[in-house]
């Protein structure tokens, strides 16, 4: 308190009340070492209810990507992949985000670009020569492409992308 | 089934010897070893040349054009930066990829949407040092915008608004501050300072017009006005306008955040213990007045 | 060389049709284990769940292990990657040399500019002189740390765990208990059972039982290990890895929930030491 009155007198600029011991126009040489005030208590009372709790709860992220929820229609166009899947020569797992993991690679300032489709579990040539015969139409020059069997990806010279998404997903994958 | 590259490796190494800290390596090409410049081999002058300030290593100046007024300083004055550093930038999001989340169940429909809910789902960041102030929701996916939600933005056109409103939903504008918004993008590390959730300021003078006008939804505006403006763009943008009053999410739809509250359902002041799962909650007279003003 | 290796394999037991849970001596049946985030391509990986009390194994049941996590990609270089960080991200080199202002003597100037014929030098203690200091040594102390990205170190472990299981080299057991606290006990077993000569041991809790806390005390190739110390380097160098079922739900359920993570930017950034 003896600490808190001392200051008081310094700073006659700033009104200062019981709780507000910071005025603005204080200089290092003029502001006191730091004291604990010991004596001083603001009075609070504490909160268990569950209701506001809730609410922190609701401002809080979850730990792991919501699993999607089965509906009839989707507006935008995405679409969940089928479970139905263990007859299939090659499956494209969905990503962690419920996407499909094909991706458009630049390159050479923009002038390159490249789709990828990534993590190709299967017979990975033989989505190659679908993908590609579904393509091929869009363009009169050969689509080139490449096929990293260790690597599990397949990447086709182009902007591909919406193409071999919207073929994915047909197949429901 | 087909046969799977991973299943291949794998079999293989049943019948390779046991790996272990002698036989593993980096893919060859991946490390670049150093080359010292000794000899032939980037030795001798090391690229620098004979003589001149090359040599010395005493360069000139970086713009420097040898006597005449460089470019730099050739123009006096840029008048198109001027107040660069005052201006706000609000990040889009479209309603198509508004839409997405909801489809995805990244967003949870049953509740209102802010910008709180949108940097949890970790699809959208703002930086709010860099004069980002919040969502500017663009109107890419207007047309195909069909989710009900009860969703709180910082910026937002007429097409987007009605788009919103023709969904059966409901849409408002608010300012947040900077420091507001820091609580905001990571409520998690916030709570975990331990500090009284602050206080959220009004906007300043050039945006109180945009948050006072009901016709941008601004939540300073008056509700009955804003039921007018609903009633002005259906007939504008020719669509029935849906009845809020009668649909059983009347109550999720209407929930508005107090002009000086940060998230739904905390009053400023308060204190969140996330450890204890408690709320400290002050009780003084000047605290309850600041905080409550 | 492929074709060396691949007619072996149509003998290996490691693609058994899926079997239905196996019961011990007929009493009750023990579930089969639940995976979280089912995969929907890959066949999980089946295991035998072992016991450790007598010398001669017991097949209590069969397990069901992820595929993401025991049978994904063997990636060698990460985990090359893997045992170089966590060799040197706590290495501090003490190796130190004189540089030519720390070395004794050399102020003055040795003989004139001109006149002698000789080369103009400034110090006797100049890089170019025999004695002279080190122009760029090793200065003491140099830390290595650098902090490889987190989804190459959770690789890495998964890459690791899919390799101890392709190669035979992973067992799982119900628990670590044992009847004495003899060390020729587990020396006997893990001969028997041809078990690597060095074995890790993995439980969920770091207090593990007081018999095989004895029993392996003296025996340095045996070693006990809580499951949140289980890294690639430790792994590599004891021969098999021995895990309890428990330690199996702790690694999976930890595993998956990092590889499906609702918010990655976290763990992407920059690694800052003094920040929490």
């Amino acid at each position: 308190m003896l600490a808190l009155n001392k200051f008081f007198r310094l700073c006659s600029l700033n009104k200062p009340t019981a709780l507000c011991t910071k005025p603005r126009s204080i200089s290092f040489y003029d502001s006191p070492f730091l004291v604990d005030h010991q004596n001083t208590k603001i009075k609070f009372e504490t909160s268990t209810s569950p209701e506001e709790w809730s609410y922190v709860e609701r401002a809080l992220p979850p730990t792991i990507v919501p699993a999607p929820v089965p509906k009839d229609r989707y507006p935008s166009q995405w679409k969940p992949q089928t479970d139905d899947v263990k007859d299939r020569p090659y499956f494209v797992p969905r990503t962690k985000n419920h996407m499909l993991p094909v991706y458009l690679c630049l390159g050479q300032r923009g002038i390159r670009r490249v789709t990828k489709v990534r993590n190709v579990q299967g017979d990975i040539w033989l989505l190659e020569k679908q993908l590609r015969d579904f393509i091929q139409p869009q363009d009169i020059r050969p689509i080139r492409s490449q096929v990293n069997e260790f690597a599990r990806y397949i990447r086709f010279h182009g902007d591909y992308v919406n193409a071999i998404k919207y073929w994915l997903m047909k197949q429901n994958l | 089934m087909g046969s799977n590259t991973v299943d291949k490796a794998l079999t293989m190494l049943r019948s390779l010897p046991r790996v272990c800290l002698k036989n593993i390596r980096d893919n060859p090409g991946s490390k670049i070893t150093q080359k010292r410049g000794r000899g032939q081999h980037g030795g001798d002058k090391h690229g620098a040349g004979n003589k001149g300030s090359g040599q010395r290593q005493n360069y000139m100046r970086l713009g420097y054009e040898t006597g005449n007024r460089p470019f730099y300083l050739r123009f006096g004055f840029e008048p198109y930066y001027k107040g660069h550093h005052l201006r706000r930038q609000y990040p889009p999001v479209s309603l198509l990829q508004l839409q997405t989340m909801v489809d995805t169940n990244r967003v949870d429909v049953s509740k209102p949407i802010d910008l709180v809910t949108l940097c949890n789902t970790g699809l959208y960041r703002i930086f709010p040092d860099q004069h980002q102030f919040g969502i500017n929701l663009t109107d890419e996916g207007a047309d195909i915008f069909q989710a009900k939600v009860n969703i709180e933005v910082q910026w937002a056109s007429e097409l987007v608004i009605a788009a919103v409103e023709r969904a059966g939903g409901v849409i408002t504008t608010a300012y947040y501050d900077m420091h507001s918004l820091q609580c905001m993008i990571n409520p998690q590390k916030f709570f975990e300072r331990g500090i009284p959730i602050p206080r959220r300021m009004v906007p300043p003078t050039d945006a109180a017009d945009y948050y006072a006008d009901a016709a941008k939804r601004g939540y300073l505006a008056d509700p009955e006005k804003v039921s007018e403006e609903r009633l002005v763009l259906a007939q504008k943008y020719g669509y029935n306008l849906p009845v809020i009053e009668n649909d059983p999410d009347y109550p999720m739809l209407t929930e508005r955040k107090d002009p000086r509250q940060i998230f739904f359902g905390l009053n400023p002041g308060w204190v969140v213990n996330l450890k204890d799962k408690v709320i400290l909650k002050p009780l003084e007279e000047e605290l309850l007045q600041y905080y409550n003003s | 060389m492929l074709s060396n290796i691949l007619p072996k394999l149509k003998t290996s037991n490691y693609f058994k049709p899926f079997c239905t849970a196996i019961t011990s001596e007929g009493n009750s049946k023990i579930e089969p284990r639940a995976l979280q985030f089912p995969p929907k391509y890959q066949k999980p990986r089946q295991v035998w769940l072992e016991n450790l009390d007598t010398i001669d194994e017991r097949k209590l049941s069969l397990l069901d292990l992820h595929p993401d996590i025991f049978a994904s990609n063997p990636r060698i270089d990460i985990i090359f990657q893997n045992v170089r960080w966590q060799s040197l991200y706590r290495f501090v080199s003490f190796a130190h040399t004189k540089v030519r202002s720390e070395v004794r003597g050399g102020g003055r100037k040795p003989w004139p500019q001109k006149g002698l014929g000789r080369a103009r030098h400034g110090s006797i203690r100049s890089p170019l002189f025999k004695g002279g200091g080190v122009a760029h040594g090793p200065r003491s102390p140099t830390p290595h740390f650098y902090m490889l990205p987190f989804y190459t170190r959770i690789l890495g472990l998964t890459s690791m765990l899919s390799v101890k299981l392709a190669q035979d080299d992973l067992h799982v057991v119900d628990n670590l208990e044992i009847p004495t606290d003899e060390p020729e006990f587990i020396q006997e077993l893990v001969k028997t059972r041809n078990w690597g000569p060095s074995v890790l041991f993995i439980n969920e809790v770091d207090i593990m039982p007081r018999n095989i806390t004895i029993a392996t005390d003296e025996i340095k190739h045996m070693n006990l290990m809580p499951v949140y110390g289980l890294n690639v380097y430790s792994m590599l160098k004891h021969d098999t890895l021995v895990l309890t079922k428990t330690a199996v739900d702790v690694i999976e359920s930890k595993l998956l929930t990092h590889l499906h993570r609702n918010v990655f930017y976290n763990k992407l950034g920059k690694y800052k030491v003094d920040q929490v």
